[in-house]
């Protein structure tokens, strides 16, 4: 075999030697195009650079799409993932925009896309990456679940319920699914779908985490539903099966007042009152409600000041405090809380006004500030973040 | 055109398409986008059959607390709301109130019923007659509104008050309306006449809950009504359940306040309005109103129940003049003090120190609100120690009353609840009506299954009021249901031993409002007080009534505290009848017993 070969090429002419030469060229070239200035090595070459040299990532990007032949979704994908990277968001929604069909891309790309997205703030087009993700059956479910995450973050709890339902479509036997629903109810204080959802979850967990989580829940709705018979079966059963937790605690207070039985309260919350537990205001705050209850006006006294050295804005602190102060005869000082609360409760009242025109006018920058100092001056300090 | 510059047309392009896209995301349509056409859908008429469910009621059984006589009565009256026009209007969820009068002094309460409304497709709003019941005795009724000159037409009718106007004994009745509230003279019990013009009583606009009383201690009754929004039909929103997007109803916070007014009596049937000379807070959504002299001053106090915003509470100088003090005398809203959407409120010395409580029913996922009476116009909100708290959250309370319904001396307590807007998820529009226990002056107890076979099913509960309509001693019901029939409920329980007393005043004005009875011998919680308004766009029986005496055969003596400062006492009543105290008649005494 070799042999002949050998021959062959001694005895071709120079004509043949040129076409070999030539097809070898040919070869090279494609090799080299193939390997270092097609569109898909472009694209490699841009993903490698896209965290630190975004500028030239982007250039590569554009001269593959510049040098496909038809459209590039791919490249165009990978460029709203340098535009997040280079902090151009504006670009980026609009690049993402630009795709024709983002449903058909990756799934896994297109949920790396709303990770970075919204680790970048850019909630809107993480949003749109995610609801493109949700429709790969392989990874919907991983992609509703940040979907609705996002959708809560940015408080849009209406459009996030309509995943959730889909969520549950997916899978109805999903407890997590039934559990985020459960919350959402629950943020908005339907605490009658709340219920429903978080009973379904219960039927479905097998986890003790989520269970002892949605069980609490369930105690404080039924609770803020009035219903003192069905939550107190719902704190025993809770107790039979987990230890206290200070929420727990502190509803168990609640519920013991509701009952009647404020000396007991009293007992459930005094240790949660003396640590530095996160929970500790709310505990003293209760405890001072308790006390009052049980005519201790001076140790009420004391507890609501400490809720209002704390938190200046607790509303509720300042009008029970009113209320001891006049018990007291102390007018003046009952006449300053009381005005104090008053003049918070019409913040509040004011707050959720401008809240509700905003959401129809994202856009007007002065609302907006009046909504920030708002959520400020009443504590709300999470939610001011959000406004920012 | 080369590629690179169709790009950057395209990004262009795509960039303001997704400014555009994030724009329409973040709005909603305001109310000036939208139509002026009514948009109503198939669905929407559709939900009118399953808004009103029917449930049957048990069985009435021998032991409940109170038996429906409706049907044997000859009450046949039925509320008209106008959500027919499917136009999801403002005013078609309120209803309409109940009255209890004596319109023709027989000694026999009467009933008086209003009509509501109807609203044409196009928004016009036409009043329903009201109807006027004559007591026959023994329950039985019979419509006597044409031949007492009151079916005449008037606008779309919402609250009623019963005064004395001109002190000549005949009951006059003030018509509240979403349009012209009417004043109705009565004329010697034999007819009606409409005197609003000449009563210097310009009520247009939107008019809810009505009280009279003497606030400037000048022997005439004067006239508080509470103003609830100003809306109209061409300035209506369209409102939209944010989740389901089906059309309903919008909620008050929506439109601007209407304000409340002070109708001063000048005599002879005439009145001036004296808002504000009189100290009243502008503005105001008012449902809610209640007259007593609350701290036991000698003047009478006003209570309004407010909606969404909070509640008004006017303590008196008795010169016509007020003070509001809410605030501080802890009477603004919930335990916190925070507003609610509050609408009935009815007042009694629950615990029997002498002291008027305040009860206030509210919206949903809010408690009820009981206010203690701690003297000096400061009160307390002491819901959840007297075990009210909880229960009744998940509905939407109208008329409320309290009323000593089992007979023992103690006032308990009557709710009425359903919801005002139509696709409510959380709980439906139909709602239970609940009846509470006095438990000794500490607690309430829930006892509406005993109630009997009428609260055995949900309704749309609105005005209330209490009655004894035969005259036994035991209080009866009239309550009226938001596009359904007036009830009437006999109390079922006997009572034993009992005393009555209609008050008349003559230095007071005749309707005695503020005036106080104490009986003798002392039986625990001796102490009524005459108040005006309560409940929810109601009137109810002006008589003060005792039971469980202490002796039941043997006379007891009765002291009255006049609202014009005379006390006196009457001697040797006889007990299990009503009796007439005129002031004057009695021995006049100085001092407290």
């Amino acid at each position: 075999m070799s042999e002949s070969l050998f021959s062959w090429f001694f005895v071709m002419n120079s004509k043949k030697l040129i076409c070999l030469a030539a097809l070898l060229l040919i070869c090279g070239c494609g090799w080299i195009w193939y390997s270092v200035i097609s569109p898909q090595n472009l694209l490699d070459q841009a993903n490698e650079l896209a965290q630190n040299h975004p500028r030239q990532a982007l250039e590569l990007v554009q001269e593959a799409m510049f040098r496909s032949v038809s459209d590039y979704p791919e490249a165009e994908l990978l460029r709203v993932k340098i535009l997040i990277l280079s902090g151009r968001r504006e670009e980026s929604l609009g690049a993402f925009s630009l795709i024709e069909h983002p449903e058909r891309l990756p799934a896994e790309k297109l949920l790396e896309i709303g990770k970075l997205a919204q680790e970048s703030r850019n909630y809107f087009l993480s949003e749109l990456a995610y609801q493109a993700a949700a429709k790969n059956p392989s990874h919907q479910v991983v992609a509703l679940r940040a979907l609705i995450q996002v959708l809560l973050f940015t408080r849009q709890e209406f459009k996030a319920l309509t995943f959730v339902d889909q969520l549950i479509e997916v899978n109805s036997q999903d407890p997590l699914a039934w559990q985020i629903r459960g919350n959402i109810e629950l943020n908005q204080r339907h605490l009658a779908e709340a219920e429903r959802a978080f009973r379904e979850c219960l039927k479905l967990t097998q986890n003790q985490d989520q269970e002892q989580s949605v069980r609490e829940n369930l105690i404080q709705i039924l609770i803020d539903r009035g219903n003192v018979r069905e939550a107190r079966k719902e704190l025993d059963t809770y107790l039979e099966k987990f230890l206290r937790t200070a929420q727990v605690r502190l509803e168990e207070a609640y519920l013991l007042r509701l009952e009647g039985h404020p000396e007991q309260g009293l007992e459930r919350i005094e240790q949660l009152c003396e640590t530095d537990h996160p929970q500790r205001i709310k505990a003293v705050y209760l405890r001072g409600l308790l006390r009052l209850d049980l005519k201790n006006l001076e140790i009420a006294i004391g507890d609501f000041k400490t809720v209002i050295k704390q938190q200046p804005w607790h509303k509720e602190a300042h009008s029970k405090l009113a209320m001891a102060y006049r018990s007291l005869d102390q007018i003046d000082l009952a006449q300053i809380h009381a005005e104090i609360s008053e003049e918070l409760n019409q913040k509040a009242v004011r707050l959720l006004d401008l809240t509700s025109k905003l959401a129809e006018d994202p856009g007007q920058t002065s609302l907006r500030q009046e909504v920030i100092r708002l959520n400020q001056e009443l504590g709300n300090f999470e939610e001011a973040k959000k406004y920012q | 055109m080369n590629r690179s510059s169709r790009t950057s047309i395209k990004r262009f392009l795509v960039l303001r398409e997704a400014f555009f896209f994030l724009f329409l995301v973040g709005c909603t349509p305001s109310a000036q986008d939208i139509p002026e056409s009514v948009e109503t859908s198939p669905a929407d008429h559709r939900v009118e059959f399953q808004l009103m469910s029917d449930h049957a009621p048990r069985s009435s059984r021998q032991t409940d607390w109170f038996l429906d006589v409706t049907t044997k009565s000859g009450v046949n009256f039925t509320h008209q709301s106008g959500r027919k026009a499917g136009l999801f209007t403002m005013p078609e969820g309120f209803g309409a109130g109940v009255a209890v009068l004596d319109y023709d002094s027989d000694g026999k309460m009467d009933l008086l019923c209003l009509g509501g409304g109807t609203i044409s497709p196009d928004g016009k709003f036409s009043g329903a007659p009201c109807g006027l019941f004559k007591n026959n005795g023994d329950f039985q009724f019979t419509d006597v509104t044409e031949q007492v000159g009151l079916n005449v037409p008037v606008d779309y009718s919402h609250g009623v008050a019963i005064g004395d106007i001109e002190n000549d004994g005949d009951p006059d009745i003030l018509i509240t309306a979403f349009g012209q509230s009417r004043l109705f003279r009565n004329e010697e019990g034999t007819r009606f006449v409409d005197i609003t013009e000449e009563s210097g009583i310009s009520l247009a606009g939107w008019h809810t809950a009505c009280a009279f009383g003497d606030v400037n201690s000048d022997g005439l009754t004067d006239l508080y009504v509470a103003g609830y929004l100003q809306w109209s039909f061409e300035e209506d929103q369209v409102c939209k359940d944010p989740e389901s997007g089906r059309r309903d109803v919008c909620m008050p916070g929506n439109f601007p306040d209407a304000q409340d007014h002070l109708f001063l009596n000048l005599g002879n049937g005439k009145f001036r309005e004296a808002t504000s000379d009189a100290g009243l807070l502008p503005g105001g959504k008012g449902l809610g109103v209640v007259l007593e002299d609350f701290d036991r001053d000698g003047s009478l106090d006003i209570y309004v129940a407010n909606d969404v915003i909070r509640n008004y509470f006017y303590k008196g100088h008795g010169d016509g003049t007020f003070a509001e003090t809410a605030v501080l005398g802890g009477l603004v809203g919930n335990e916190f003090g925070a507003p609610e959407g509050s609408m009935g409120v009815d007042a009694a010395d629950v615990d029997g120190d002498g002291f008027s409580e305040l009860f206030v029913t509210n919206y949903e996922n809010e408690d009820n609100s009981l206010y203690r009476n701690e003297g000096r116009g400061l009160f307390n909100h002491q819901t959840v120690a007297f075990g009210l708290s909880g229960l009744v959250r998940p509905y939407v309370g109208f008329g409320t009353l309290f009323l000593d319904a089992d007979l023992n001396n103690l006032p308990d307590l009557i709710i009425g609840n359903g919801h005002i807007t139509y696709h409510n998820r959380q709980s439906d529009f139909q709602q239970p009506s609940m009846l509470y226990k006095n438990e000794n002056g500490k607690r309430f107890g829930n006892v509406s299954d005993q109630a009997g076979a009428w609260f055995s099913v949900p309704r749309v509960v609105r005005g209330m009021a209490r009655a004894d309509f035969d005259n036994d001693g035991a209080i009866d019901l009239v309550i009226s249901e938001w596009e359904g029939p007036i009830s009437v409920l006999k109390n079922q329980h006997k009572a034993n031993s009992w005393i009555g007393f209609t008050l008349q005043g003559s230095a007071s004005s005749r309707d005695a409002i503020g005036a106080r009875v104490q009986i003798f011998p002392l039986p625990r919680f001796h102490e009524r007080t005459l108040r005006s308004g309560g409940s929810y766009l109601s009137s109810s029986d002006p008589r003060l009534l005792f039971s469980a005496l202490q002796k039941q055969s043997e006379p007891v003596d009765v002291r009255v505290e006049w609202p014009s400062g005379q006390i006196e006492l009457y001697s040797e009543m006889p007990p299990n009848q009503y009796h007439r105290l005129v002031e004057g008649l009695g021995r006049p005494i100085l001092d407290t017993p």
